[in-house]
């Protein structure tokens, strides 16, 4: 954390502890679900009347010059910026639409599932949009579930510092943070009609994230260092042109089962790829490890995530699975209802069940 | 011998010989001819027939029948050369046809020959054409993948347009838009201006002493951390209070008035200094303007059942 943070804020009409909301706006449940995903940040929040709230923003950036034009201008075409050592840093979506267009690479406070190391600018500009995202606790400790990669089983690297940074940065908003790993966020919002059992995939931006649970406890959890981005930027590099833009068409709509033309056609090679790669070391980690549950029925595999959104990807799981000696009993392989908020729903339902 | 044999004598010689031309025979060599005229072989003939049967000493029967046995011999002979005459240019005939055809072959065989010469430079004009052909298809297949991505491009560069233009536009509008407030802003101050400089020699009257801006911030800071430290929430608002109404004071004596006259104009700008002051040290590193844009936001159905699912194999019974 750099020194400016730890400098005590001082605002009018607000203490140095936390500040509690003031109730506007829909009576809300007690409990909050924070995604906090490579490539995207999502909220979830329900109110007294049973309403679902889903707040996202795009976890992406970019620095443009800065002037008092641009800065009028961007406010009043609803663009959230932040000024940051002389630069003006644009958040969210708008950042991945400006990068397009200047054909530039947005910068990404995440990188694999955790907070990355070359972007030693993200924090602060987290925290912004993390406050902006959840906003104040409506009761002191209010509690809220972040997700967090599990371990990574074929890249090295931790998630202690990763977790204690966002449960640091959450408290300090006023929060009992709690973490809660990605799959098993996805068991908790998709699997409540198997008795949470059953194995839920998270398909993110930087990872796979999978649980393996059984009436709700995590018996094997893990993650995989491949996502989205990986496909991104590999489909870049073949077609020569940067990773946001091969984003971009990725994100039009590509159904896998019938690419029509180049940009879509790699598009099916490389997630066709992660795919395969992603069910072997899953199953070469089912088969390693004594951990794995013997489930009596065969279970269901549950994808969520925005990577499991492109048209045919459970499709491409089901062949690829077929391909594959698996050593689980699979009964049905399915997307969730909502696959880009399944793991701040998961989330929220954990939190919940605690308030 | 009568007429009639002498005409068949004509008719033979006629059959047996044949006519070239002079220039014929002078192309083989014979630049002079002997002529002999039919008339003068019947004559010659006959001569020599009737010489013979006088050497003869035959009877009158005897001539008579040598006569009539040469006349018979005559028209076999006479028919059996008419017949050689005739197989003879029959041959004559077919062998001219045979001289034409074996032409017409030796000519197709020439034309065969120089075609066939031909061949190889036509193969490597056919290669050639499979090479460019070859070339061509790949050139037709990249130029069509160019195509394709040219017109993504062209599809992309019209949204950028739409959306250089609609930015433009909105440029445009503010700039216009800024330009109407900076001139009421302009028309504002000067007014102020005006107002201050006919207030300014009432305050010199008055004595009041001005406050240096920069002295107030620091006086203001050192206020602000002191009562900040151990107060509580409300306790700090009540100290913004009251540090608000004395720098009203200030700045209403600032412009030449008693504190007695503080105005809510002074009580205003009061607040957007505090504001302006804490603003600056809250966010040094990090101006921002996320909190004033709305953030995307959606609704659906909420998690009451899956909570109430989690909540049911909690207490010990099924989800179901």
């Amino acid at each position: 954390m750099s020194a400016e943070k730890k400098r005590p804020d001082i605002t009018v009409g607000k203490a140095s502890a936390p500040a509690v909301s003031a109730p506007t706006g829909p009576a809300l449940e007690l409990g909050k679900g924070l995604d906090i995903g490579t490539a995207n940040l999502i909220s979830a929040v329900q109110d007294r009347e049973g309403n679902l709230y889903i707040k996202a923003q795009r976890n992406a950036f970019i620095d443009i010059d800065q002037d008092d034009f641009t800065r009028n201008m961007l406010t009043k075409l609803g663009v959230q910026y932040v000024i940051l050592n002389n630069r003006m840093v644009v958040v969210g979506d708008p950042a991945f639409e400006l990068a397009n267009i200047f054909n530039r690479e947005t910068r990404r406070p995440m990188s694999h599932g955790m907070i990355s190391p070359k972007e030693a600018d993200a924090l602060p500009i987290m925290k912004l949009l993390i406050d902006k995202l959840l906003g104040k606790p409506q009761v002191k400790d209010e509690v809220c579930y972040f997700s967090v990669p599990a371990e990574p089983i074929d890249f090295d690297m931790n998630v202690t510092y990763h977790e204690g940074l966002f449960r640091d940065l959450l408290s300090k908003l006023g929060y009992n943070a709690k973490p809660l790993v990605e799959g098993h966020a996805v068991v908790f919002a998709e699997l409540a009609d198997d008795d949470f059992t059953g194995i839920g995939i998270s398909c993110g931006g930087g990872m796979f994230n999978v649980c393996v649970s059984y009436k709700t406890i995590p018996a094997l959890s893990f993650s995989t260092s491949r996502g989205g981005d990986w496909v991104d930027q590999n489909v870049g590099k073949v077609l020569g042109i940067k990773a946001s833009k091969a984003t971009a068409i990725k994100e039009k709509g590509v159904d896998l089962r019938k690419p029509v033309n180049r940009e879509q056609q790699a598009i099916e090679i490389y997630y066709r790829e992660l795919i395969k790669y992603t069910l072997t070391n899953i199953k070469q980690r089912f088969e390693q490890g004594s951990d794995l549950p013997s489930f009596p029925e065969p279970v269901d595999i549950v994808f969520a995530g925005g990577t499991s959104l492109v048209g045919g990807f459970t499709d491409v799981v089901r062949q690829e699975l077929a391909k594959l000696d698996f050593p689980i009993p699979i009964k049905n392989v399915r997307r969730a209802e909502d696959p880009l908020h399944s793991v701040a729903k998961g989330c929220l339902v954990a939190a919940m069940s605690e308030s | 011998m009568d007429p009639g044999e002498l005409q068949q004598v004509r008719q033979v010689i006629e059959r047996s010989t044949s006519k070239v031309s002079l220039r014929e025979l002078e192309r083989k060599g014979f630049r002079k001819v002997k002529v002999l005229r039919s008339n003068d072989i019947n004559e010659l003939i006959r001569k020599a027939v009737h010489a013979a049967i006088g050497r003869a000493n035959l009877d009158a029967q005897q001539h008579e029948q040598l006569v009539r046995e040469s006349q018979q011999e005559l028209r076999r002979l006479m028919k059996q050369a008419q017949k050689a005459a005739t197989e003879r240019a029959e041959l004559l005939e077919t062998n001219r046809a045979l001289e034409a055809e074996l032409e017409r072959t030796r000519a197709a065989l020439r034309e065969a020959e120089a075609q066939i010469e031909q061949l190889p430079r036509l193969r490597a004009q056919l290669d050639e054409a499979n090479v460019q052909r070859m070339a061509l298809e790949s050139r037709t297949a990249s130029a069509e993948a160019k195509l394709g991505e040219l017109t993504t491009l062209r599809t992309e560069l019209e949204q950028v347009r739409a959306e250089l233009k609609r930015v433009e536009t909105e440029k445009r509008l503010l700039e216009e838009l800024e330009v109407v407030k900076l001139r009421e802003r302009i028309a504002q101050l000067e007014g102020e201006l005006r107002e201050a400089r006919a207030a300014a020699p009432a305050a010199a009257a008055a004595g009041a002493t001005g406050i240096d801006p920069a002295t107030l911030r620091s006086l203001l800071k050192e206020v602000v951390s002191e009562v900040g430290a151990g107060r509580s929430d409300d306790g700090l608002r009540s100290e913004f209070s009251k540090l608000q109404q004395t720098l009203a004071a200030a700045l209403a004596n600032a412009g030449g008035r008693s504190g007695s006259q503080v105005t809510e104009a002074d009580l205003e700008a009061a607040k957007v200094s505090i504001a302006k002051l804490f603003e600056h040290d809250a966010d040094a590193e990090l101006e921002s303007n996320i909190a004033k844009v709305q953030v995307k936001e959606s609704t659906s159905s909420g998690v009451k059942s899956t909570l109430n699912k989690l909540k049911s194999l909690r207490k010990g019974g099924s989800a179901e």
